[in-house]
């Protein structure tokens, strides 16, 4: 008896020990990642939503796709010519782009990339429990609005795509058939318009460089023209013109010059480059790609003498900052090189063997490079003496844009001299005379000096040919040539090519989508 | 926490006062069985053995028994019924013997005629520890005359010289003696190392070895004691069937690759490494020497109850203990060897250099570089191999003191090993202490610990970078330059592009001062109190810690081609640690033919880590006092740190193991185990396992009918087993945060402001997974065990089948979710998401193991032999369809794409180009239907390659490239063997491969015309002429055909049998001169990796891994989880040296 109570006595406690011991290592799965955020311990507070849309800019630095590259679609134009030793280029601007091409990978997937950081914050800062909710709302306002600007530039280059939204990343379902283009163009006006709504339209010095409400009219106004809808095109472009807040710069070289760009109502969107010099912060390749390899740059895009050309006499402050030609000189640029003897002609001849800082012709194809792009470093320190400066901004949307759209609009909707007031409040700020009656052709040769070297041109032609506003076909098969000065002579740098509708109207869909979809996503027809 | 929870176990049990230990009672109910079944049953539920003539059973026939809670005394009267009597030895060996004087010494057996005096042979046959036996049988090997010894265990017996006493006993090895003339022959025997007592440890307990019905393999420490490795995986080599032992490089302190089974899965498939209970990460800080025995649970029933982690394997380490009431023993062994490289590789003079280099440029037409006709680097200067690899030493000192009273044991020991590499400045150190011990508090609750404390410091140089890599660099280095320039500088290849960009590689191995220390402790405390008669609860808590400290310092090597042109040092430190819990109830019972064993309870473990490195580059003052972080340039220096991800694993597991009448076994598993790694609702898989055993050999029809085959057991079993060896928190998706940047993008931020001011952002840079779950192994087994030739012979065979499903691999999701990080599959992107792994692939491994041992003693002579083989077939049965592949590395500046793992193919298997010889005339070429259509076809000369057209467009592409080979032996087997004879002991093990493909990358450098390079002395052999060569390319530099692509060319086959060590020792015995003790002592030679045969050129078939799975994360590889995809690739990994030894053992 007394024997089989020690043994329940004694099993109790062994069971009793086993329970107060058995919590030794309290809940031994629910381990929390450290040292590393993710989607459970991220977007607490205002500080991470601010972090968070910072995250979206983030993407526009990026060389393949905001930051450089996608320029290249616009060297298929009659603008500019492609210089660099990518192959891809070269075969786009020939309209020999094929779906595996690396230019056509890209700009899919960092297109999704925004989409993608733009669909998480979508999803996210509505559950940040405690933040100011002006900045919420402006935040939200700026993923809808970079999220919108994406899909915009995928409508244009792909045409039909996969439409992907916070819903997809919640389910992590990324494969998706293609949307029709309209469908796309529905989801961006409604993403610009809930933006248009929540974005402010100013803001502060601390926060210049983020998308206000004019940027969401401007870009609605574009897409709008995309959409042959010149009523709401007109509608919300007037709303960019008519607010002070986005009113023209005082001098059209206040777009592209330092110091003059930060404060500047008419830059509506850009990338708000910081300079390198100061710390190892991200910066768009732009001015890289653009500046000429002998003054530290890549030297890719070079314009032709038929886009010099469209400059009228009068128009020397537009074209000075547009073009650089052979003997122009930039401010600052300090690099020095030897004349070589094939260097020496134009202001040059007989100087073979001198060294200048001004460009030669062996830095250009064409006898120009642009000059949109290209600063260099004026801060006097020697070691940084000649160095490109990237805290060039780099501007994706200006309200000069936007007058012209409205131009367009109105001489589209009401006939010649419709468009003059924008018309000439662009041509003014140049220090042209006004046009009266302006034309449908007076606006295209506007746009094109205008814009030059801003990746617009391109798609104002396919635009225009589509509505039979202009003839592609004479454009394209025009040959590409060089200055008639020598050593140029007028060269052809890129003889005529032949542009096939509707195919070329957009590019393939990259093969590698096309493969890991499983036949999901299928092919644009005509690839 | 684990400290204060232990002391409260104690506490408690304090105040519970035990009953004395009770004697084993035991009931049966039998009717009409043998007396050995009954024997049998008790032998299983205690410590008892039995020992006995068996000729005494028959002489019982049949009995009954029916008894309940019976202590032995009352069954074995029961039994013997008085017809034999019993003694019982050290508590627990059962000795059946005549009854006293029922038989005068030296009756015979009845039928034989007593012995006549004059040919008598007499002598005295006693048990291991020098006790008489009575009741032996002394048979002749002759004419089969016998008699049994009495109860003094004397025996005498009529015989002549010429013929042979054959001693047997139930319980004790069979013994042969030949007579010689002399007539007083004593012999000692042997308890059965076959026999019942043999335990195997298995999870959370031990099971005597015919009980088993999984697949477990058992590797004694003894049998590879004082081999020079620093590993003891080193040691199981060629030891054990269906374990893969991958040496990955033979550098000081690397550690190889186990795989059991095959390669399980493409993550990290390395098994489970659980030492002394504690589940640890890796073998590399265990002294061999310490090693008591290595078991490999193989098949799905016997590591079911590790389940979460056993899909690999397990391999349990149990180390050496004292024993209660074991007097004290103290060891202490040194020995001290040396290294030599087994081989070097022929390579090119520098005068053949230069002609070649020459011809190359005169065969494309183009102008012979300065260099080569200038006559500046013509003359050889240096063998750079031999410049390279001096001689290696290791020495290895340890000592153990082990003992034990009636209520405490205890093992104290200490070990030092330092090995020198071949290689300057390659080396690898350990010193290590360890204490067992183990105290019964009350006859009830017993306690225990194990702890180890290891130092280890190492440094192995990079030899797999075909950019840096020493051995690759001594290879290719101009034979024309010196090791050293007059002036005392580094001989250096920067006067000309021609002499290529390498650096000197006596240079870099010389002035790289590195090392990585790690302290370890692995500790584990244990209690376990035995509640009522066969239940016993355990408590066990384990924890692991590890710090490390990295350090190293470049000197800037100026006046080398890579420089560096400063000189650098970086620091890292990191500490990872891991806590075990367990608590475990086993019960043990017994009704009648009927025994139950339960095992059930709960583990829960957790892991954390952090680490942290710094570095500054440009040091003014070099000197070896001057290398600290602050005398670096300031503006050069970087930091970083990181916490690694934290896990845990919490599991239930239960196992019940039947068996009924000791022959019919029955074994059931079930773990429920829990994962961090996966989200709350994934995280719990669940694993059953059942195996199931027949010992035919105990059932009546086979023991009367089979003679020959001693015993036999057949079992199968079949389970589920899981695998979490993956990326953590990938049910999450990661956002990266901060700064950072540069020119096109990166970082995380974006610019704001008039005043354009950096700001941090945030973004998503991994796709997270939220289905992720445990990947799956599924094993079916299948096994016979036998031993035969009375017990010398024991063989196992088995075959098995494991599939494993639900494999994570990296998938590719459509890109629309943003811009993808390159991730291992063939993609060039270089973006920033990284995609999560899905359950999604199958691999199976199936194959067929045998083992054999056979040991016995002839006279003086005892020897045994062992081999194993493993026919072992991988294939990749599902990823996501045969188009995608999984890529291995590319190799080097070449950008060789060597190795693929495809759906429906072995994994890692080679990928490229056939060929078929080389063209020898332009005829050939013209002719040619693999070229028909090339458009390359123009710029191809006779004396290219003449690769194969596979898919038949008459053009050579990429799409001709196709599987070139397997690098996974299929078939590996190893042979060991020993003997010993008086004080001689010899031994050796053999291991060995065949049935699979090695890809010698190396030569394709070696061979490559357009390398800058010197070049394998073949290249003498090139084409040069119509039928000069139909293997090695005409040189060109402009090589048109690509000659040096992906092709079989490099593809060769691997087979090799290697000694891996023999060693011979002498013994002197313990021996006692006029009071003095002398002990004994044992000193040896031996060696290690002695020979390999094989047909394979480069420096050694056993190339292993070139991205191999990762040992765990360290300083320099945190986030280390790269699958094994690449294996078998001669990359000039670092050479396995061929090493001498001598030593020597004392024992007290």
């Amino acid at each position: 008896m007394k024997k089989r109570r020690n043994y329940i006595i004694f099993g109790l406690i062994s069971v009793l020990t086993a329970a107060v011991i058995a919590g030794c290592i309290k809940h031994p799965l629910d381990q929390v990642q450290s040292g590393q955020y993710n989607t459970g311990n991220y977007w607490r507070n205002q500080n991470d939503v601010l972090a968070g849309i910072n995250g979206i800019y983030n993407v526009l630095y990026t060389e393949d796709w905001i930051g450089h590259h996608i320029y290249a679609f616009d060297d298929q134009s009659d603008d500019i010519y492609v210089a660099g030793d990518h192959s891809d280029f070269k075969a786009i601007e020939i309209f020999n782009q094929d779906a595996t091409q690396q230019l056509i990978g890209v700009t899919w997937s960092f297109a999704y990339e925004q989409i993608g950081r733009a669909n998480n914050a979508i999803l996210y800062i509505p559950k940040v429990p405690v933040m100011d909710d002006a900045i919420r709302s402006r935040s939200m306002g700026e993923a809808y609005f970079l999220r919108a600007y994406a899909y915009f530039i995928l409508s244009e280059i792909y045409g039909d795509v996969p439409l992907i939204t916070e819903k997809n990343v919640t389910a992590v379902d990324y494969n998706v058939a293609k949307s029709p283009i309209d469908s796309v163009r529905a989801m961006v006006e409604s993403d610009l318009l809930k933006a248009a709504d929540m974005l402010p339209e100013t803001y502060g010095d601390a926060d210049k460089g983020r998308v206000s409400k004019g940027a969401a009219w401007g870009m609605l106004c574009k897409l709008y023209m995309f959409e042959d809808r010149l009523a709401d095109a007109i509608t919300y472009g007037t709303k960019v013109i008519n607010d002070a807040n986005y009113a023209l710069a005082g001098k059209y070289t206040d777009n592209f010059t330092i110091g003059n760009q930060e404060s500047n109502s008419e830059i509506l969107f850009a990338v708000w480059n910081n300079s390198q010099l100061t710390a190892n912060v991200p910066t768009s390749a732009i001015s890289q790609y653009f500046t000429p390899r002998s003054w530290q740059g890549w030297g890719f895009h070079q314009p032709t003498e038929n886009f010099a050309e469209e400059f009228e006499t009068a128009d020397s402050v537009r074209k000075r900052a547009t073009l650089i030609a052979v003997g122009d000189s930039v401010p600052y640029q300090l690099n020095i090189i030897q004349i070589g003897d094939a260097d020496a002609y134009q202001m040059f001849t007989g100087m073979s063997g001198q060294s200048t800082g001004r460009m030669l012709p062996s830095m250009s194809a064409t006898g120009y490079c642009i000059r949109k792009w290209t600063a260099f470093v004026s801060d006097g320190v020697p070691s940084h003496a000649g160095q490109i400066d990237f805290n060039l901004k780099q501007p994706l949307l200006r309200s000069a844009d936007i007058y012209l759209l409205v131009a367009e609009a109105k001489i589209r909707q009401n006939g010649p001299g419709g468009g003059d007031a924008e018309l000439n409040a662009v041509r003014t700020r140049a220090g042209l005379l006004p046009r009266s009656g302006a034309t449908m052709a007076q606006l295209i040769h506007e746009r094109r000096v205008e814009l030059g070297g801003e990746n617009t041109r391109w798609q104002d032609i396919l635009r225009w040919d589509k509505d039979k506003l202009v003839n592609l076909d004479t454009i394209v098969s025009k040959p590409m040539a060089a200055s008639p000065l020598p050593p140029y002579g007028g060269s052809v740098i890129v003889p005529a090519r032949t542009f096939t509708r509707p195919k070329d109207y957009y590019m393939p869909i990259p093969q590698q989508i096309i493969d890991e979809s499983k036949g999901v996503i299928k092919q644009n027809t005509n690839y | 926490m684990v400290k204060i929870c232990f002391a409260l176990l104690m506490t408690l049990c304090l105040q519970v006062s035990a009953h004395g230990y009770s004697q084993e009672k035991f009931s049966f109910h039998v009717r009409q069985v043998g007396a050995h079944e009954i024997f049998n049953a008790i032998q299983q539920e205690s410590k008892y053995r039995f020992f006995y003539n068996n000729d005494y059973l028959r002489q019982l026939g049949k009995v009954d028994l029916d008894v309940t809670d019976a202590p032995l005394a009352s069954i074995l009267d029961q039994v013997l019924a008085g017809k034999f009597g019993y003694t019982i030895r050290d508590g627990r060996k059962v000795i059946i013997t005549p009854v006293k004087s029922s038989a005068p010494p030296g009756s015979t057996v009845p039928g034989n005629s007593p012995a006549k005096p004059d040919t008598a042979v007499k002598g005295k046959i006693t048990d291991e520890g020098g006790k008489p036996l009575g009741g032996v049988t002394v048979r002749l090997g002759k004419g089969g005359r016998a008699v049994q010894t009495d109860e003094n265990g004397n025996y005498s017996i009529d015989a002549e010289t010429g013929d042979e006493l054959v001693i047997s006993y139930v319980g004790y090895k069979e013994q042969r003696v030949k007579l010689d003339g002399s007539k007083n022959i004593p012999v000692q025997l042997q308890p059965n190392a076959t026999g019942l007592a043999d335990a195997v440890v298995v999870g959370y307990g031990t099971q005597r070895k015919r009980d088993v019905t999984g697949s477990v393999s058992t590797v004694k420490g003894d049998d590879f004691k004082n081999l020079p490795v620093s590993n003891a995986a080193d040691a199981l080599q060629g030891r054990a069937s269906g374990v893969d032992i991958i040496r990955d490089d033979g550098s000081p302190g690397s550690n190889p690759s186990i795989r059991i089974r095959g390669t399980g899965t493409v993550n990290n498939s390395d098994p489970l490494v659980v030492i002394d209970g504690v589940p640890a990460n890796g073998l590399n800080d265990v002294n061999p020497n310490d090693i008591a025995s290595i078991e490999i649970l193989k098949d799905a029933s016997s590591s079911a109850i590790y389940g979460s982690r056993a899909a690999n394997g397990v391999v349990l380490i149990t180390t050496k203990k004292g024993n209660f009431g074991e007097q004290l023993k103290t060891t202490i062994s040194y020995y001290n060897g040396f290294d030599k490289a087994a081989k070097y590789l022929d390579l090119l003079t520098a005068p053949d250099l230069v002609k070649l280099k020459q011809e190359a440029y005169t065969n494309d037409g183009l102008t012979v570089p300065g260099v080569w006709t200038s006559g500046a680097y013509a003359t050889q200067k240096t063998d750079w191999q031999r410049a390279l690899f001096n001689t290696g030493h290791t020495q290895n000192a340890d000592f153990a003191a082990r003992g034990g009273n009636n209520t405490s044991t205890y093992s104290f020991s200490g070990n030092y090993y330092d090995q020198k590499g071949m290689i300057d400045n390659s080396f690898f150190k350990r010193y290590s202490f360890r204490i067992n011990s183990e105290h019964k508090v009350f006859d009830r609750l017993k306690v225990g610990e194990n702890i180890v404390y290891s130092h280890t410091n190492g440094s192995a140089p990079n030899t797999k970078s075909s950019q840096t890599g020493l051995v690759w660099s001594a290879i290719r280095f101009n034979p024309g330059i010196p090791v050293k320039n007059p002036d005392g500088s580094w001989g250096s290849s920067k006067a000309d592009g021609q002499l290529g960009d390498i650096n000197n590689p006596v240079a870099t191995a010389d002035e790289v001062q590195k090392s990585d220390q790690f302290d370890r402790i692995l500790a584990n405390g244990y209690a376990e109190l035995e509640i009522i008669k066969g239940l016993k609860l355990r408590a066990n808590y384990g924890y692991d810690q590890s710090t490390e400290d990295f350090y190293e310092f470049d000197n800037a090597l100026a006046n080398q081609t890579r420089g560096p042109s400063s000189a650098s040092l970086t620091r890292g430190s990191g500490k990872s640690w891991s806590f075990l819990e367990e608590y475990y109830l086993t019960y043990n019972k017994s009704f009648g033919s009927h025994s139950l064993n339960l095992t059930g309870g709960y583990s829960a473990q957790t892991f954390k880590g952090n680490y942290f490195n710094a570095s500054r580059i440009g040091y003014d003052d070099t000197s070896i006092y001057q290398r600290v972080l602050n005398l670096g340039n300031s503006s050069s220096a970087g930091n970083t740190g990181f916490n690694t991800p934290s896990a845990g694993l919490q599991s239930y597991f239960v196992r019940a193991n039947y068996a009924f009448m000791g022959k019919y076994l029955l074994t059931g598993t079930f773990r429920a185990d829990g994962s961090s790694k996966f989200a709350p609702g994934k995280r719990w898989g669940y694993f059953p396992a059942f195996s199931a055993g027949w010992r035919v050999s105990d059932e009546d029809f086979f023991r009367d009918n089979v003679k020959a085959i001693n015993s036999l057991k057949i079992t199968g079993g079949w389970g589920e087993l899981g695998n979490q060896n993956i990326g953590d928190f990938q049910y999450l998706s990661g956002i990266g945060y901060g700064g950072g940047g540069g020119l096109g993008g990166g970082g995380y931020g974006y610019s704001t402001g008039t005043g354009t001011v950096y700001q941090n952002g945030a973004y998503v840079i991994s796709i997270a997974n939220p289905n992720i779950t445990w990947e799956r192994a599924v094993m079916t087994n299948i096994s016979a065990e036998l031993t035969t030739l009375n017990n010398h012979l024991s063989a196992t065979i088995t075959y098995f089948n494991k599939n494993t499903t639900d494999m994570l691999i990296p998938y590719q999701l459509v890109e629309t979710f943003g811009a993808q990080n390159g991730n291992g599959l063939a993609t060039d992107d270089a973006g920033n998401i990284s995609l999560p792994d899905l359950n999604l692939g199958k691999i199976n491994n199936h194959g067929l193991e045998i083992e054999l041992n056979y040991s016995n003693t002839v006279g003086k002579l005892g020897y045994s032999f062992g081999a194993n083989g493993s026919i072992i077939r991988n294939k990749v049965t599902k990823l996501f369809g045969n188009s995608v592949y999984l890529a291995g590395p590319i190799y080097g500046r070449e950008n060789v794409d060597i190795s693929r793992t495809y759906e429906g193919q072995p994994v890692a298997s080679f990928y490229g180009y056939k060929t078929a010889g080389l063209y020898q005339s332009q005829d050939d070429i013209n002719k040619a239907a693999d070229i028909a259509n090339d458009p390359n076809k123009g710029n191809i000369k006779p004396g290219d390659v003449h690769f194969r057209d596979l898919n038949g467009d008459g053009i050579i592409d990429d799409k001709d490239r196709t599987r070139l080979g397997d690098p996974n032996p299929k078939f590996e087997f190893g042979v060991h063997g020993s003997m010993n004879y008086k004080g001689f002991d010899l031994s050796f093990n053999f291991a060995g491969a065949t049935g699979f493909s090695l890809y010698d990358a190396d030569r394709l450098v070696g061979l490559d015309a357009t390398q800058v390079y010197n070049w394998y002395a073949e290249q003498n052999g090139r084409w040069h002429g119509a039928g000069t060569s139909n293997s090695i390319p005409r040189l060109s530099i402009n090589n048109l055909n690509d000659n040096y692509r992906s092709s079989d060319m490099w593809v060769k086959n691997g087979a090799y049998v290697s000694l891996k060590s023999i060693a011979l020792g002498y013994t002197i015995p313990k021996v006692t001169i006029a009071d003095v003790k002398i002990p004994e002592i044992r000193i040896y030679v031996s060696s290690y990796n002695t020979f390999t045969i094989t047909g394979y050129k480069g420096y050694t078939p056993e190339l292993g891994y070139t991205n191999p799975g990762a040992s765990g994360p360290s300083v320099q590889n945190p986030y280390a989880v790269t699958p094994g995809l690449q294996r078998g690739v001669d990359v000039a990994q670092y050479p396995t040296a061929r090493n001498f030894t001598i030593g020597g053992t004392v024992s007290f």
